[in-house]
């Protein structure tokens, strides 16, 4: 009698071992789902979808989970975004892989789909293979936040509208783990934060970037007129501009 | 003779009580519905797969009934706000306004200028041409009723997509999360594994 006691609970404790590992995580089976849709090219199941791939996404980030499947998973994201003509989203979720999970086997491909991402996003293609490269060297240090830092810095250089609404939780989510933050993210967020469009602020940012430009706003008055009111607005006190010059100074 | 008797007497009375019983039926029905509900279905807890957001489920949860049929006829552009497209929706409660004031304004209007000695066929100063009344009250009514066919059948249209599309969706996820795929995002670790089936 005892013997057949045992089998059973054998086969009770069998059934949830093969339940435990077998288990598959939302992310592979959110890789296997946009596989699945993008390869029927049926643009309404395919935006339907974008709202969950971005809830994966976030899970992704929030845990800092590093998984191979990770890369596939962005990289058909971004294949995803292509099909329904989201070039910004496009363009990051191929720098989100390239950047967080780099993978060799999807670099040929992804460049490609890089700077085909940027043409439509009027970004020329040496700066987009600039970005890509950039991206492809990676940070200095291994830690998940420090590539955090050099994906939030590349793809500010989109200047897209749904990647920079993106852009802001993933801002939150690294300084949380980083106690100093990029000068070029704070400049972000102060731009941000002063409400300036995007138009005046990747030129505000490219003439500070720039190796050529005289001065930030490269003796343009009407856009040095635009920023001073937009601070004087957001700062309400006299000594208003300090924030300002502080982030702005003269490069050395 | 037999058959005569049940032909004669009984017939008339066993298809009284029939047609009683299906009149009675839907008089004692909760709804103007030709489908019977057996249970409540506002006791059950639905199982959300995970990612599903409320409007989604709010979607989901929404049929088409008889009675929307008349509520879509009181409020315009019902069918849409029910299928959430705000938009449509309040465009066309916008045309069918616009509508029930044209018919409004030609009730007033005719009134006003009415004149019942007026002679049809002969104009003279202190009447109305009754046939641009006739051409304004018709398209107002055009603009009602076309607004409610649109309202009910592309509204059911769209209703019906957006169901199918979040079955599509997270029917297919919980069927990939059921397969057993080659590759696994944990590290594969060696198994055996029995199957029972029954």
């Amino acid at each position: 009698m005892r013997i057949v006691k045992y089998i059973i609970v054998g086969f009770i404790l069998l059934s949830f071992w093969e339940n435990l590992i077998a288990q598959k995580s939302n992310v592979f089976i959110e890789y296997q789902y946009l596989e699945l849709t993008n390869s029927q090219r049926n643009l309404d199941v395919i935006k339907d979808n974008y709202r969950n791939a971005e809830l994966v996404s976030d899970s992704i980030i929030n845990n800092q989970d590093e998984n191979y499947i990770n890369a596939h998973f962005y990289y058909e994201l971004a294949n995803a975004y292509k099909i329904g003509d989201e070039y910004g989203m496009w363009a990051f979720s191929l720098l989100r892989q390239l950047i967080l999970f780099p993978n060799d086997s999807l670099r040929n491909g992804g460049i490609q789909s890089f700077v085909e991402a940027c043409t439509k996003l009027k970004i020329d293609k040496s700066k987009a293979i600039n970005i890509y490269k950039q991206g492809a060297k990676g940070p200095n240090t291994k830690s998940f936040t420090a590539k955090l830092e050099l994906l939030i810095e590349q793809s500010i250089e989109l200047y897209n509208k749904d990647v920079e609404e993106l852009l802001q939780q993933y801002v939150f989510q690294y300084k949380k783990n980083s106690p100093v933050t990029s000068l070029k993210i704070k400049q972000w967020e102060y731009l941000n934060a002063i409400g300036l469009n995007i138009k005046n602020k990747k030129e505000l940012m490219n003439n500070y970037y720039s190796a050529t430009s005289t001065n930030i706003f490269n003796n343009n008055p009407k856009l040095e007129k635009k920023v001073n009111k937009k601070i004087m607005k957001y700062e309400k006190n006299s000594h208003s501009l300090t924030s300002f010059t502080k982030l702005f100074e003269k490069r050395k | 003779m037999a058959f005569a008797f049940i032909k004669n007497t009984l017939l008339k009375p066993i298809f009284s009580i029939i047609f009683i019983f299906i009149i009675g039926g839907s008089l004692f029905s909760q709804d103007l519905d030709i489908y019977k509900k057996g249970k409540d279905d506002n006791l059950q807890t639905p199982n959300i797969p995970s990612g599903m957001s409320y409007s989604e489920f709010q979607i989901l949860s929404r049929n088409l009934r008889l009675k929307d049929m008349l509520y879509a006829m009181v409020v315009p552009g019902y069918v849409h706000f029910k299928a959430d497209e705000k938009a449509t929706g309040y465009t066309l409660l916008g045309l069918r306004t616009a509508g029930y004031i044209g018919l409004g304004a030609i009730y007033y209007s005719y009134n006003k200028h009415y004149d019942a000695n007026y002679d049809f066929g002969n104009t003279h100063d202190g009447t109305i041409d009754v046939n641009n009344y006739d051409i304004a009250f018709v398209t107002s009514l055009t603009v009602i009723f076309a607004t409610y066919f649109y309202d009910w059948i592309h509204g059911d249209y769209k209703l019906k997509k957006k169901q199918n599309l979040i079955r599509y969706k997270y029917g297919l996820k919980v069927e990939l999360q059921n397969t057993y795929g080659q590759i696994n995002t944990v590290d594969v670790v060696p198994i055996a594994s029995i199957a029972l089936s029954f």
